[in-house]
Formats: C-alpha cells, structure tokens, sequence
C-alpha cells in the first residue's frame, strides 16, 4: 500500500503524463461510446506515438485508453441501445427500457458509479492478489477454458425472455454464422463458397454493429418512431440513493469477482464477462422476470463486471508475461520495446514499476469516472436530437469504425449483412442477443475443446481430472437441467390451464 | 444562410481535394504509403516492421502508416495486398508463416504472386525448450533418447501450421524422432502448459521464453542456432548433428505484383541503409534476431530455397 | 376475399415457414460440412465436428418450432374461424406503410457502401444522409436547408476527426 502511495509522485511530477492521461480518457470514453470504435482500436491507433514516449507516459496514455475504452461503451448502450463495444452488450438490456421511461439519467449514472467501482475492484484485486491469482492462472489449462466457454453458452438461456426455443435458434444461428471462416487449429477455410473475403470469418465489432446499429436504423424508419425525440428525462442528481448503493453491492461483489476471473483467461475477455455477468446475476436475483424490463441490477452487473475484467487481463500480463487479448499483447509491446522483457521474475524484479502501473490505472479511472459523470448533462443531449437524424448518423460513424479497424470494406458489408438479417429475424420475433453471445463464444468453446482433446489424447474424460474444468463442467450439467425441468414443469402446467379451461 | 451552406461546401471541397491534389508523378511524392502488417498489433512481427518501417519513412521523408490486417496466417492480409493497386502505395511486411500457409493450400497463392522487395530479418533464436527438472531428460541426448524409445509419447505444444511447428517436424525428421502435436495459441498458452505439464516441449524463440530459462523454470536442451545462445555448454544445432539447422524466422517486405521496379529500388535503397544501422542491430540484438538484408535475384533465390525446404515437410505438417 | 384469406394465411403460419427454411439451413450446414478440409485427422473430433453439432442442434430446435408454430397456427384459424376471437385488422397499403420505408432505407444503405470506394466517403455521406433525412422525416419537419446543412457540418466534422485527429484512413475514393 505505502509502495502504491509512493509511486503517485512519480506521474503527477511529470505534467505530460496529466495531459495524457486527460486526452487518453476522453479519447478512450470517444472510441467505447461510437459503436465500431473500440479500446483496442484507439490503442492499436496510437502505437506511433505510445513506441517512442518513455515507458511510463507510454504506460499512462495505453492504460488511459484502455479504461475509457471499456467504460465508454455504456452511454451509446444506453442512449440508443447500441452498444458501444462488444463489452456493454449486456448494458443495453436494462439501459435501453431505463432510458424509454425518461430514466437515461439514472441509467447513466448507476452505470457511470458502478463501472468506477468494477475497475477499482478489478485494481484492487490486482493489487493484493496478482502473484496468487499469477500462481492460479498458471494452473490453468485448455480443458478449463472449454468448461468455462461451455458454461458461459449455456446462460444463453437467462437471455431469452419470450420464448426458450426462439432463444437457442438465434444462439444457433450465432455459433453457425461463427463457423464461417478459417477453422481453428486447422486454418481451412469452412462455409465461404468460394469468397475469399469470408477467409477471417466476419469481423466481430461489425457484426455486433451491424446486429444492433442497422437494426435499428431499419426498424426506426417507423414513421410512428422516426419523428420522435428518443424519450425524455428526468434529472436525477446522483441517480441511486444510499439504500439501493448498499442493496446492489454484493451484486457488484459477484459481478466484479466474474470480471476479474474471466479477465484472467486469456482469449476471453470483457465481450463474453458482461453476458455472464448479466445471466447469472438474473439466475441469482429474487427476481428474476423484472430483468429486461429496465432495473439497474442489470446495469451494475454488466458495468461492474466488464471494468473489473481489466485487472485480471492485468494479471498474466504482469507476473508471466503473457497476453490475453489485444490490448495486453500491445501493452507487452510496449514493455519490450523498452528492453524490458517479461517473465515469471517480472512482477519481482520491477515492482515499482508495477506499482506505478497501478497508480496509472487508479488515476485513469477517476478521470474517466470524473469525465462521464461531469458529462451526463450533455450525453443526454443526445435525447433532444430527433431519431430521424441521430440513427443514420449513427451508421455512419459505425460504417467509419467498421471500415477504419482494419481498412477493408468487406467489414463495411459485414456490418450491413447483420444489419439485414437482425431486422429480419426481429420480425419473427427472435432475440438478438443469444446470436452475438453464440457469435463469441462459439470459436472458443471449440478451439478449446479440441485443443483440450488433443492434449488428452481424444479421452473426454480427462476434462473431469482438471479441477476448475470439472467444477464448471458440472454447474453446466446442473444449469440445464434446471433450466429444462423448469420448462417441462411450465409446459405441463399451461397445458392442464389449456385443459381446464 | 445559403452563403453558409456555399461556405461550407466550399470548405467540404478545399478538404477532400487537398489531401489528393497532387498528380501521380514520382512516387513518395509526399503521399501516405500504406504499409500493412499481416500480424496483431504488439506481436513480434508488428514490432520488427513498426520499427523498421519507421526508419524507413524517416529515410525517405515520407509518411508511412502501419495497418494491422490479420487472419489465418497472414494470408488475409496477403490476399487484400495482391489486390491493391501497384502504385506503390501500398506495401506488405510477411514473415515464414504465410509461406507455410500456401504450402499448406490454405491459400491459393504464394510469395511469388508478389513483386520481392527485400528481406531483411533472420530469427534463428528458437530452441528445444522444456520445463526444467524433467525427471525422464536432463540433457538433449537423454531428451532424444527417450524420444526414440517412446515414440508419440512425448507431446509438442505451439501453433499448428506455424513456425515453431516446422521446426518441431525438421527436428524430429532429422533425429528420427516421434512426437505428437498439440495446438495451442501463442505464449499466453504455451507457457502455462510447459509449466504446469501438460506438454513436454515447445520450440520457444530465445526473446520470449530466455526469460524463464534463466529463472529456472524453463530448460533449453538445444539452440536451433550454430551454437548456445546464452553463452552456456548446451550444444548449438550444428555442434549437436555438424550441420546448420535448415531455417529460421524469415521476414520480408512485398510489393503488389507489377509493382514499378524503380519505386521497390528507391524503397530497397532506403531500407538497405536503416537494416545496416546500429540503431537496428541494437533492436536487434534486444530480441537475438539477426538482420541480413537481400535484394533482387538474392532474395528470389533465397525466398526459394526456403521455400523448397519447407515443402518437403508439407505431408508432415497434416496431424494424423 | 381472397386476398384477405391469403393474408390471414401468411400471419397464421409465417412462423412455422420461418422456422422450416431454419430447418433447411440448419440441414445444410450439416450437409456442407462435408467440404471441409481437415488438417488434424487423428481425432473423432476434427473441423467438421462442432459445426455438425451446431447443425443438428439447430435442426432439433427449429422442429421443434415448426410443431409448435404449427400447432398454434391451427387453433388460431379455427377460434378465429369460429369466431372465437376477432380477427386483425388488415395492414396498411405496401407503399405508403413503414415497410416501405425500412426497404428503402436498406437500399439507400447498400447503394451508400458500393459507392464508398469509388466516390469517396465524403460526397457519399453527405447525399446518403440527406436521402435518408428526408425520407425519414415527416413532413412538417423537411426543412430541406436544415437538414442539408446539418448534414454537411456533421460529414466535415466526422471526416476531420477521423483523418487528421485519429489518423485512421478512411475510403476517399478514385474519382476525385
């Protein structure tokens, strides 16, 4: 603690470092509200300059980015139910009905306060725990991600609120459309006929754009809708009282402890823990049917969750070197281009380093915390503009984010093909969400379980001798079995209603 | 208000016209050359090329921007490039695995699609690594050993269809060993299962995992390269079987076929020059790769000689 | 009556008929996994396997729809035939109705992207904008000057954002 308090000095005498952190916020919460825009692209984006700043203001401008990326994501899920970045998906689901009745404002700051809360947990636990959790990452494997994979898909059905069946086909059409593309492991091509710009599958952030943006661009085109102003608000103030504060913490508690320990495998990540989050805090609550409908357990769930998730992509990061996703893998450039080269005497030989690494973070996080909540007053401007202007606006921005992460305008017809085929299936009444959580979790729970496989030498078995993998591999069992017996006892029981009557 | 709009459609035009006024005469002519990088930003190949390349822009006064496009291999990034335009603007950085890839069919072309501007880096740090304290081997001799007399026991862990797995099959070609062959995805995979045992050896490139040989935790049984990396006594390739081990990481730059030879000149010229600065062997040597530069009819033989090598392995490459 | 009839038809069963092509598609997953080719042979579990679940699994739910849809269709026709419950009101007109304008917006939207790359992206947002703008908006709020101005500041302003703050390349186009 007296090294995390000794190492503040060390930013705040160099007056570069607060102006970097202050654009790397606004520039992070920038790129995380416009849907397509993500942290790992304004971080990719900003690797001319961060490769020949000294390590600690190149450390202060990433990490800036990185936690206004991730929190950045809740205005536009909650304002125009797009999420901002596959990490808020889960945010639109109560932000979406909030902001309908005229609450985007206490939408906005619940989410705002509690996703400041999951990056101070997420530091926290970095803090305390890292050579633990460093020791505990070690211990896992492929056949532990596969379970994990595995359970995360079968919350799919905590997602589907009409109807279970409609619910697993869109989750099937999700894990097909995933399909499409080099095959894991391999690296054939499978389900392109032949179109070489399908190699690399569909791109994610525009598919999730695409899924959510076009979709309701093509639905507002309502004339019912299109000339309405999005909704009015009430000012709140605060936005929660003190008692709502204490009755969502252990929520929070549950939320930021998924966070953490999804963050902590790599190739998972913040897109897949804010889903997860969401379903099993729905599978918890007292009240189960009042999710959707606009409560902020929803919020603090997602909000909470996706923020703690960056300090446990931190973890193996710091203590092995090793990356988990994108924004790791450029923060460990960032290391070695300074000719420091991770590994397991990382975390020792450079404490103070890391030490002022966390006090980056901890400082990047109430900037961007002031920023957000000092700007609710004008994201909800953004309500006074009509639908008619601010929905294909809106597209544009996507298509530019589309088109911008990786130069090619295949992404561009990406976004327009789920476009196309959201607003199909909404006519038929499916929910969109199981698509985008089969969509991610698809590739994973495949790669990993033939990886898994090919370690164990095909014998399926062996997935129950790894401890975490068998733990989650039963609370899958147990999950649908619940979730099936309950649909029976449902069925039965409408059906003798049907009879009765 | 119509002064306004002519404003700013005036404003509009002055805009979009300055950044392409120039008429195409001699290439850099000021304009942005794209250069894309086939690789995820903060690997080791987005980082050789982004620091290269930015001496290179430096060199010939030109604004150069590194695009990450990635995908299987890097062949994504490889079909987008054949399909640019050849004016120049547009250049590619590639590396073994692209080569592997077309060997392997998983596209239907290969470096000779392109036009070969230089290549400029050789990485010949990858070693045998396992996790120290083995009890069944101490040494390579003992590692090949037990190899033999448990054929497909032991259990290779990398990146199937990667580098590390071509030189896992020249290795085991060469000894007439037997191993079986785990996928797994980068070091963020690699080392926690070397450590925690659940693959026996890897083929680890000495910047990465020297790291964890020198903690102990990792042990190095033998250098792909001549001889010992770190200075030690465990044998180099060529000490251990009296030959140089057939290849190492290769990386490249290539040009969209058609490309005007005097622009890859004028290119080849200014990386010449930065490849051979100190600036770059210090990078260099901070990552145990080597910079050789080649040009012209020596990188057309070389590219094909390594790629020669590597096709004889194209059967072995399928994980039956 | 026969239109009526017809349409009474379309809104009885359009789930079941969704969830049969689901079925075929499914179907057809499964069959094309057999153009997939394998590098890692030494296992049950190849390239081919996940999709094939995926296949099969989606087959079983979309039966499972189709039954259930169908089944439901069918007592809708006859409480409503026997006049049980009333039925809907028919929808409005195709040209005049909201239908009319999503398509249109979806064209606008696909003419906007295939005319990206070769009219840049500023010509193109700013007539793309406005077309939508103006289709979009009622009447009363077609202030056709507004609009276009709004829309060329807004274009500007994102085209210098993204070129010359972020510095990420956007489509400009050949014809300029």
């Amino acid at each position: 603690m007296s090294q995390l308090i000794a190492s503040f000095p060390q930013i705040f005498t160099d007056p570069l470092c607060y102006v970097l952190i202050l654009v790397g916020c606004t520039v992070g919460i920038i790129f995380g509200c416009i849907p397509g825009l993500t942290a790992g692209i304004a971080i990719a984006l900003s690797l001319p300059l961060t490769l020949k700043l000294p390590i600690i203001p190149s450390f202060t401008l990433l990490l800036s980015l990185y936690i206004g990326g991730i929190s950045g994501g809740l205005i536009s899920a909650i304002l125009i139910k797009i999420p901002g970045t596959p990490a808020s998906v889960a945010t639109t689901f109560e932000g979406g009905p909030m902001a309908d009745r005229g609450e985007a404002w206490r939408a906005l700051s619940v989410s705002i306060i509690f996703s400041f809360i999951g990056t101070l947990f997420g530091i926290a636990v970095l803090c305390f725990m890292t050579p633990i959790l460093g020791r505990f990452a070690l211990s896992l494997g492929m056949h532990d991600y596969f379970a994990v994979a595995l359970f995360s898909l079968t919350l799919v059905s905590a997602l589907c609120d009409k109807s279970l069946i409609k619910g697993l086909i869109a989750c099937g059409i999700g894990l097909v459309l995933a399909c499409v593309g080099s095959a894991p492991i391999d690296g054939y091509t499978r389900f392109t006929f032949g179109i070489h710009s399908l190699d690399a599958g569909f791109s994610e952030v525009p598919a999730l754009v695409g899924l959510f943006a076009m979709t309701e661009l093509l639905n507002g085109a309502k004339r019912s809708e299109a000339g309405k102003k999005l909704a009015s608000f009430r000012r709140h103030g605060i936005g929660i009282t003190g008692r709502e504060f204490v009755s969502q913490l252990p929520n929070a508690f549950v939320s930021g402890t998924i966070g953490t320990f999804i963050g902590i495998l790599p190739g998972i990540g913040a897109s897949v823990c804010n889903l997860m989050a969401y379903g099993v805090s729905k599978k918890l609550s007292r009240y189960p049917e009042k999710y959707g409908t606009g409560i902020i357990d929803g919020l603090v769930a997602s909000e909470t969750s996706n923020n703690a998730c960056i300090g446990g992509t931190m973890v193996p990061l710091l203590t092995l070197g090793i990356p988990g996703d994108t924004v790791t893998a450029i923060l460990l450039g960032a290391f070695t281009i300074n000719g420091l080269n991770p590994g397991p005497l990382f975390y020792q030989e450079n404490i103070k380093l890391i030490y002022i690494i966390f006090a980056i973070m901890l400082v990047a996080s109430v900037v961007t915390f002031l920023i957000q909540f000092v700007g609710i007053r004008g994201f909800t401007q953004l309500l006074r503009v009509p639908k008619y202007m601010l929905l294909p606006m809106v597209l544009v921005l996507c298509i530019v984010g589309s088109f911008g992460a990786n130069n090619r305008i295949f992404d561009v017809w990406t976004l327009l093909f789920w476009g196309v085929l959201g607003f199909v299936l909404t006519k038929f009444d499916i929910p969109l969400t199981p698509i985008i959580m089969g969509y991610i979790l698809g590739p994973i729970t495949e790669k990993y379980l033939r990886r898994g496989l090919m370690m164990s030498r095909n014998n399926f078995m062996d997935f129950f001798n790894h401890r975490v993998a068998a733990i989650f591999l039963i609370l899958t069992v147990l999950l649908v079995t619940v979730t099936f017996v309950t649909q029976v006892v449902a069925l039965v029981k409408s059906s003798k209603k049907k009879k009765d009557a | 208000m119509k002064k306004l709009i002519a404003l700013v459609l005036a404003l509009m035009l002055v805009v979009s016209l300055g950044t392409c006024a120039f008429a195409e005469t001699d290439w850099p002519n000021g304009k942005t050359v794209q250069m894309i990088i086939p690789f995820g930003a903060g690997g080791d190949t987005d980082l050789h090329c982004r620091v290269l390349t930015e001496m290179v822009a430096k060199e010939l006064g030109v604004d150069i921007v590194c695009t990450n496009v990635t995908g299987t291999s890097g062949t994504v990034a490889a079909r987008q490039v054949r399909e640019s335009p050849n004016d120049g603007y547009t250049i590619m950085w590639q590396q073994t695995s692209f080569l592997i890839a077309s060997l392997l069919g998983i596209c239907d072309f290969d470096y000779t699609d392109f036009e070969i501007g230089c290549t400029v880096i050789e990485d010949m740090s990858a070693f045998v690594t396992t996790k120290a304290n083995d009890p069944r081997y101490s040494n390579f001799d003992e590692f090949v050993q037990y190899a033999k007399d448990h054929p497909g026991e032991l259990l290779w862990g990398g990146s199937i269809g990667g580098d590390g797995h071509m030189y896992a099959l020249m290795i085991a070609d060469k000894l007439g060993l037997e191993f079986t062959y785990v996928d797994l995805d980068g070091t963020a995979e690699i080392i926690p299962a070397l450590l925690n045992g659940s693959v026996d050896w890897t083929t680890g490139v000495y910047g990465t995992y020297g790291e964890y040989v020198k903690t102990g935790d990792f042990e190095s049984l033998c250098y792909m390269a001549d001889e010992a990396l770190d200075g030690s006594d465990t044998p180099g390739w060529k000490e251990y079987t009296g030959e140089s081990f057939p290849l190492g990481k290769m990386f490249c730059y290539l040009f969209p076929k058609g490309t005007d030879p005097e622009i890859i000149k004028q290119f080849n010229a200014a990386v010449e020059k930065c490849v051979n600065s100190e600036e770059f062997k210090a990078h260099c040597e901070n990552y145990f790769i080597t910079p050789v530069y080649r040009e012209g009819a020596e990188a057309e033989e070389y590219l094909a000689n390594y790629y020669a090598t590597m096709a004889q392995y194209r059967d072995d490459l399928l994980v039956k | 009556m026969k239109n009526r009839s017809f349409s009474d038809f379309v809104r009885r069963y359009k789930e079941a008929a969704f969830a049969l092509v689901m079925l075929v598609l499914f179907s057809l997953v499964i069959y094309f996994t057999k153009d997939i080719r394998l590098l890692v042979i030494n296992t049950t579990v190849t390239a081919r396997f996940w999709p094939t679940v995926c296949g099969i699994a989606g087959c079983i739910l979309s039966g499972i729809l189709f039954v259930q849809s169908v089944i439901e269709g069918v007592t809708l026709a006859r409480r409503e035939e026997s006049g049980e419950i009333e039925k809907p009101e028919l929808g409005e007109r195709f040209f005049e109705g909201d239908r009319f304008r999503s398509l249109a917006t979806l064209l606008l939207t696909f003419l906007y992207i295939a005319g990206l790359k070769t009219f840049g992206f500023l010509l193109m947002t700013v007539l793309y904008l406005f077309c939508v703008f103006i289709m979009l908006a009622e009447k009363e709020n077609r202030k056709v000057w507004k609009l276009l101005l709004i829309d060329v500041v807004f274009t500007i302003l994102v085209y210098l954002l993204f070129r010359y703050v972020f510095k990420m390349i956007l489509p400009l186009g050949t014809i300029w």
